[in-house]
């Protein structure tokens, strides 16, 4: 056995974990090898030394505290009889406050998406487009989108020139009424304006960009009110989300899990 | 070598561990009680040893017994719950280490995770040291300079007498990666010692047979 085997294990050799044979040539060795004796030496004199470290006993009272210490965790963890009274009726009134709220945003959001999206009203801001005498009898199709908003204007007039001059006066600026109406801080369409600042800094040339898949549609009734639903509910939440991610504590409420509240 | 805390008595069985571990799990603290009468001296060696200081010693203990009863429906029973319970107790003294950040040890890993002992000026010199004594103090001071890593090893190995296969899995580690720890451990705490063998021979040596030890 070479002295780089031997000291290899020589740890093992001192907790009598080698085998028969190993630990005889270990011991033969060691007995040649004087350098190999004296790391040998050294290294179990080390681990003797450690028997002078002796026991210690803990001071008494230990469980006491500890036990004292596990029974106010467990009170802890368990509710009170009064909040366990309670709790349906909590969990109940915070269940309607949660839904109401989810219904108000999304009431509040409708009509407040339908100005800046560019699709029609289903009554009183459609007579409001038809109202303007100045329209291209040209362009009927187009009349829907004249009245939502000036970059609407802007891209259809880009699409088709002639549709700009038809806009009256008084037509966009009731739209920019509405825009601003509509942008109201915290609004879906305030966000979506923020977004489109943005993206665009230019500002108004952000607007005047056509949108090929508006320019050439003909919205129908039932198909315009299909798209206001569904838009309508999905942006209804972005106020919510929005809100969340900025750390509002009231709409993190939206983030608790139901069985947090039972 | 040691008084050995670490085995239920002959009256007790696996099963009544078993038993008492249940209903330590059910929430009944009698039971938690006797498995800390069992192992809550152990514990506190190991935690004394590792920390170097009675005081932190007893707090520890305390957090480690605390933590083992928040996981206890954790435990499934795979390993023994000495195995378990010590492993806690490890990792808590690791994390106390860590927090305290001591200002050196004997041996630091390297940037790479390679370990780098640190140079023993009196190695080759073995029997210069030759008859010097040391104290309890002196030994626990040595050990404490050895890195955290290694001396959970040796308190493990010589002072709890655990088995290689028990402190492997105590530390997370194979057999053969343990014997090969355990030889550097040694090593570290060879060298960690050499000082103090100058300083011992002064004197400030402890009462008792057990404790004067002749190194080389």
């Amino acid at each position: 056995m070479t002295c780089r085997l031997v000291r290899k294990h020589i740890s093992l050799y001192i907790d009598s974990q080698l085998d028969s044979r190993q630990r005889r040539q270990v011991e033969e060795h060691l007995e040649a090898c004087a350098s190999c004796r004296t790391c040998h030496q050294s290294l179990q004199s080390a681990v003797e030394a450690l028997g002078c470290l002796e026991r210690q006993e803990p001071r008494a009272g230990g469980w006491e505290r500890l036990r004292y210490q596990l029974e106010n965790e467990s009170a802890r963890s368990q509710p009170s009889p009064v909040w366990r009274l309670w709790k349906p009726v909590v969990a109940g009134v915070g269940g309607v406050a949660l839904v109401a709220g989810v219904v108000l945003s999304l009431l509040h959001s409708r009509p407040v998406n339908m100005a800046d999206s560019g699709q029609t009203p289903p009554s009183s801001s459609r007579s409001a487009v038809s109202a303007p005498s100045g329209l291209a009898p040209s362009l009927p199709h187009n009349q829907n989108r004249v009245a939502s908003g000036a970059e609407d204007n802007s891209a259809s007039a880009q699409d088709n020139p002639a549709l700009a001059p038809a806009v009256s006066p008084d037509v966009a600026v009731k739209a920019r009424a509405n825009r601003r109406v509509a942008r109201s801080p915290g609004s879906p369409a305030a966000l979506r304006h923020n977004w489109r600042v943005a993206r665009h800094p230019a500002g108004s040339t952000a607007y005047s960009e056509p949108d090929p898949a508006f320019a050439h549609d003909t919205v129908s009734e039932p198909a315009s009110t299909t798209r206001d639903i569904a838009e309508t509910v999905s942006t209804g939440m972005q106020p919510l989300l929005a809100a969340a991610e900025m750390d509002d504590p009231v709409s993190s409420l939206t983030d608790i899990r139901s069985e947090d509240w039972l | 070598m040691h008084q050995n805390a670490k085995s239920l008595p002959a009256s007790k069985s696996q099963s009544d561990e078993k038993q008492l571990i249940e209903r330590a799990r059910a929430g009944d603290l009698d039971a938690y009680g006797l498995l800390y009468d069992e192992y809550g001296s152990g514990v506190y060696n190991l935690v004394l040893r590792m920390l170097g200081n009675a005081e932190d010693a007893e707090d520890v203990r305390q957090e480690v017994f605390l933590k083992a009863h928040r996981s206890l429906k954790g435990f499934k029973g795979e390993a023994r719950f000495s195995t378990w319970l010590y492993r806690i107790a490890t990792n808590v003294c690791l994390d106390e280490i860590r927090r305290r950040k001591p200002a050196a040890s004997i041996e630091q890993m390297g940037e790479d995770g390679s370990w780098e002992p640190v140079k023993d000026s009196s190695e080759g010199h073995p029997e210069q040291e030759l008859g010097r004594k040391l104290s309890q103090e002196a030994v626990q001071a040595a050990l404490s300079k050895v890195a955290p890593h290694y001396r959970v090893l040796i308190v493990l190995r010589h002072l709890e007498d655990r088995s290689y296969e028990e402190i492997a899995a105590i530390v997370g580690c194979s057999v053969n990666s343990l014997n090969v720890r355990l030889h550097r451990a040694r090593e570290a705490f060879r060298k960690a010692l050499t000082p103090y063998l100058s300083e011992d021979s002064h004197g400030d040596l402890p009462s008792g047979p057990k404790t004067y030890l002749a190194l080389y």
